[in-house]
């Protein structure tokens, strides 16, 4: 079984995290008995450093994970050192900032990393537990493959109404025309439902279209209702795992574009402070 | 076994290699052939997309073969249609994903075999195609064009605060109060671009505030930090601060946690973290006969502590006097307030003065009622000046008793004061002298104690070395003693009664009761100049404490006498710090106390006090009773000390100031 990322090498970044925050907060609580706390003091202007040349870091693993050549330790690793690390920014900048707050573009710069920061947290839940339930899912039918499976069962249904009445035809014809006009709906599964109703749809549909088939062609509606409800349970299937991948890569889009805006709002804060 | 039918199975698999396709036939003996992804499986398909057992084909006893699909989730197929169990025939197609066998039975009594086929991946139409439906897409909004528009948008509300003068929005953090009226005009304190661990310099703050106040007091005192910090290195800007006034502890504890590490020179004060935890005992100055520098004495230093002034103020005895004595002198019991007053500003107590706090009890001490009722002198003189009083005094009696000495000629009148070289002591004078010596007796006496209830006397001229009152008298009224001493030249040269302005001055006081001629002058110290008068022929007291019945006489030939020993009460024992006894007056517990008493809650040791030099302030451990932290009163550095003192006070004041008049010595 492979190791998480979360405990790479026995969870070497999490205990140098700690330890760091463990440092950071004794030697605030240090400052802040004997001076007032803010980031152009000696120590302000330390955990300012310290906050930016993390942020860097953690900007690099966009960088790192493209280098597959790199040899600048594992992909695991930099993301291992990439959680920790990002979470302890939590704490360091509020420490430079003397843990004072406004309506400024020092604060929008913390604002921005936090939201970076929660979305990473967020990204973090996801990528421990979805992975399972994808697996569930995946037990029935691969996602990649679900659709040259269904491929064969338009086929299939094809093949078994070419010879028959219009109304089978029909039902074939509306089906791929079902599939034709489907729109994307990417971020919308994230919200709405699982289509989890769609055998039941699809069966109270067939239900009512029984009556007009002609008695010579009940027998292939059958084989052909099967096909339909087998192609139905395909979809299913398809929507529960795309909604959880899709998951996997909302909360990047949130992550990535505020990270970017972050480091330039933390640029515009640098800009300023050294001005006046 | 069934019907002698053969219950082995044969498959037929075609298998590529090297570009020929070759069929490879497998015997498959038993009931059952299992069809699935597991090793286990008989017919192994080995595409992940297949269950690990994913269906079976067994021998029934009618000699059927009937295929079970196993998979529970997937899906097998025979000609097409799902099926979960079927009767194999012979010419029918299974299906398992894009695996195709064949059934064929060419003999019954032969085996069952499956020719196994691997179809061509089938590719749906993209149209029809769902995955890419579902996927995630962000269409026009790419990850790369939310980045480009969140940056965006932070530099044009950069470019709009800027450009609407919003510039709080660029600040570290909101101006105080006071700033906030220019918070826009960065250039009033930013007057040009520094770095950001620099603090703005001390020019921009005098600008508006005054200079004279811009030196810390106590920089001057025995602390000389080098160089002084800047105002904003205090009064930290930007930071939070709506008053930067209120500077915080920190800032006073940067430099107090550890002066030796600030500089070297500074001498030895404890180090102080809080007022709560290792602020050092109150401390009182007390004057040092060889040194410049006062002695500062912890409340805590019982041997050292000890008051200098020289009044004989016995609290015990004021608070534990009879109720029955009181009563004849019309009075209520004493209470602490009845001579201890707020000042106007409901903080300090006000110097105590004779004239408001003492004289209501003490009027008689002025007097000497046995020669002359309702007759007093003026209490604040020196005896020198008591003794010209009196001969003021009966002078003036003699005349109101003896008319006809208006009526004599003016030749042959009596002047007093004026008699000719050589001429004998007339009766008017002896009249004057006897009853001035005898008034003398009673007032000057330590046995029958007027003056000497409370004032202790001193010679002008000591061999001893000056005590520490004395010292603190000379070194608090050096520069008007000079002025003293031709003053009093100017007495003891010239006869009383050629002053005939200040006769009737002082004898108008004297008689309608009311003159306190300290309280008015501001000064508790005249010295005469014993020098002068000693070359003169005067008789002089030389001893330094007197006894006065013993060496007083009325013989006394010049006004040279004893000294009354200046009281030097401390006008505030702490002056650098700022108390309010009104508030602490208003505390439910003090007012408990009982009207004027409350005073005892803080100052515990008063009720028992009979000497003088019993200081009587609470200790520290007292204030922290209430005053502590976390949720006790307010215990910062500020709610006691001040740190901007243009003047700094004197700690060895025991006199008021002259200029105001409303404040008179005791």
């Amino acid at each position: 079984m492979g190791t998480s990322f979360l405990t790479y090498r026995s969870g070497r970044w999490f205990w140098i995290s700690s330890a760091i925050a463990l440092g950071l907060v004794l030697h605030y609580l240090n400052y802040q008995s004997r001076a007032v706390a803010y980031g152009g003091s000696a120590e302000g202007l330390l955990y300012g450093v310290a906050g930016t040349g993390l942020i860097v870091v953690l900007m690099y693993l966009g960088i790192r994970k493209r280098s597959y050549a790199s040899a600048t330790g594992t992909l695991q690793g930099w993301v291992s050192a990439h959680v920790y690390l990002g979470l302890l920014t939590l704490l360091l900048i509020p420490m430079h900032a003397g843990f004072r707050f406004g309506w400024d573009v020092h604060t929008l710069a913390f604002v921005l990393l936090l939201v970076v920061i929660l979305s990473g947290v967020v990204g973090l839940f996801f990528y421990r537990n979805i992975p399972a339930r994808l697996t569930r899912y995946e037990a029935g039918q691969q996602a990649d493959k679900i659709d040259p499976e269904m491929g064969r069962l338009l086929s299939d249904m094809r093949a078994l109404v070419k010879d028959k009445s219009d109304a089978l035809v029909q039902i074939y014809k509306a089906e791929v025309a079902t599939l034709q006009h489907r729109a994307p709906k990417g971020w919308s599964l994230l919200l709405k439902g699982q289509g989890s109703d769609l055998l039941a749809l699809r069966s109270a549909d067939l239900a009512s279209k029984v009556s007009g088939i002609p008695p010579e062609d009940q027998a292939a509606f059958q084989i052909l209702s099967q096909l339909l409800l087998k192609k139905a349970q395909l979809e299913v299937n398809l929507l529960h795992q795309m909604r959880l991948r899709n998951a996997l890569q909302a909360w990047l889009y949130v992550h990535v574009p505020v990270s970017i805006a972050m480091v330039f709002a933390v640029g515009l804060h640098l800009v300023v402070v050294f001005i006046y | 076994m069934v019907g002698g039918a053969s219950m082995s199975f044969q498959i037929i698999r075609k298998v590529s290699s090297r570009g020929e396709v070759r069929e490879r036939i497998l015997e498959v003996s038993g009931e059952i052939l299992r069809i699935g992804r597991s090793v286990s499986s008989e017919l192994r398909l080995e595409d992940l997309s297949v269950s690990l057992n994913h269906a079976e084909i067994r021998l029934d006893e009618q000699g059927r073969y009937i295929l079970r699909d196993t998979s529970k989730v997937q899906a097998t197929y025979v000609n097409r249609a799902p099926v979960e169990e079927a009767v194999l025939c012979h010419g029918d197609v299974i299906r398992i994903q894009h695996y195709l066998l064949s059934v064929s039975q060419p003999d019954l009594s032969g085996p069952f075999v499956l020719a196994v086929e691997e179809t061509p991946r089938t590719q749906i139409e993209p149209s029809l195609a769902l995955m890419p439906k579902f996927q995630l897409s962000g269409g026009r909004w790419s990850k790369g064009r939310i980045a480009s528009v969140l940056t965006l948008l932070v530099l044009v509300g950069s470019i709009l605060a800027l450009a609407l003068e919003k510039r709080e929005v660029f600040m570290p953090g909101p101006v105080s109060v006071k700033h906030s009226k220019f918070a826009h005009q960065c250039e009033v304190c930013h007057a040009s671009m520094k770095p950001v661990w620099n603090f703005v310099g001390n020019a921009a703050c005098q600008t508006c505030h005054r200079s004279d106040i811009l030196s810390p007091a106590h920089f001057k005192q025995e602390v000389a930090l080098s160089p002084s910090p800047l105002c904003a290195s205090c009064h930290l800007e930007h930071k939070g601060q709506k008053v930067l006034a209120d500077v915080p502890d920190t800032k006073c504890v940067q430099c107090h946690g550890d002066l030796k590490a600030r500089d070297q020179q500074v001498p030895d004060i404890a180090a102080v973290h809080s007022f709560t935890n290792d602020h050092p005992e109150f401390a009182v100055s007390r004057s040092r006969p060889d040194r410049a520098v006062p002695l500062r004495v912890r409340l805590n230093d019982k041997a050292q502590l000890k008051d200098d002034g020289r009044l004989k103020l016995n609290h015990a005895l004021h608070l534990e006097l009879e109720k029955d004595y009181l009563e004849t002198m019309g009075l209520k019991p004493l209470t602490c307030s009845e001579c201890h007053r707020i000042d106007n500003e409901g903080r300090n107590m006000q110097p105590i003065t004779f004239q408001r706090d003492c004289r209501q009890c003490h009027a008689a001490d002025l007097e000497f009622a046995q020669l002359l009722p309702g007759r007093s002198v003026t209490h604040g003189r020196q005896p020198a000046a008591v003794r010209q009083q009196l001969v003021e005094i009966f002078s003036t009696v003699y005349l109101q008793n003896h008319p006809e000495e208006a009526k004599k000629p003016e030749h042959l009148r009596w002047i007093p004061g004026r008699r000719l070289p050589g001429q004998p002591q007339t009766e008017q004078e002896r009249y004057v002298v006897d009853r001035q010596a005898e008034a003398e007796k009673i007032l000057f006496s330590s046995k029958i104690r007027r003056c000497l209830k409370c004032h202790f006397a001193e010679s002008p001229v000591s061999d001893l070395p000056p005590s520490a009152s004395e010292n603190r008298a000379m070194s608090s009224q050096v520069a008007t003693r000079e002025k003293e001493e031709a003053r009093a030249l100017r007495l003891a040269a010239s006869p009383p009664s050629l002053s005939p302005n200040r006769d009737e001055k002082d004898v108008g006081r004297g008689n309608n009761g009311t003159n306190d001629e300290s309280d008015k002058s501001g000064k508790n110290v005249s010295v005469y100049p014993i020098a002068r008068a000693t070359r003169e022929g005067m008789d002089v007291f030389l001893p330094n404490m007197i006894t006065l019945d013993s060496s007083y006489t009325s013989t006394l030939p010049s006004p040279g006498l004893f000294l009354i020993a200046s009281v030097n009460v401390p006008v505030r024992w702490l002056p650098y710090s700022r108390f309010d006894h009104q508030a602490h007056s208003a505390l439910p517990e003090l007012k408990a106390k009982g009207k004027g008493n409350w005073c005892v809650a803080c100052h515990e040791s008063a009720p028992a006090s009979r000497k003088t030099e019993d200081v009587l302030l609470p200790s520290i451990g007292l204030c922290r009773n209430c005053h502590m932290e976390p949720g006790g009163a307010q215990s910062s550095c500020r709610s006691c000390h001040n740190f901007h003192v243009p003047k700094p006070p004197d700690p060895l004041a025991s006199v008021p100031h002259q200029s105001d008049p409303n404040v008179a010595s005791p």
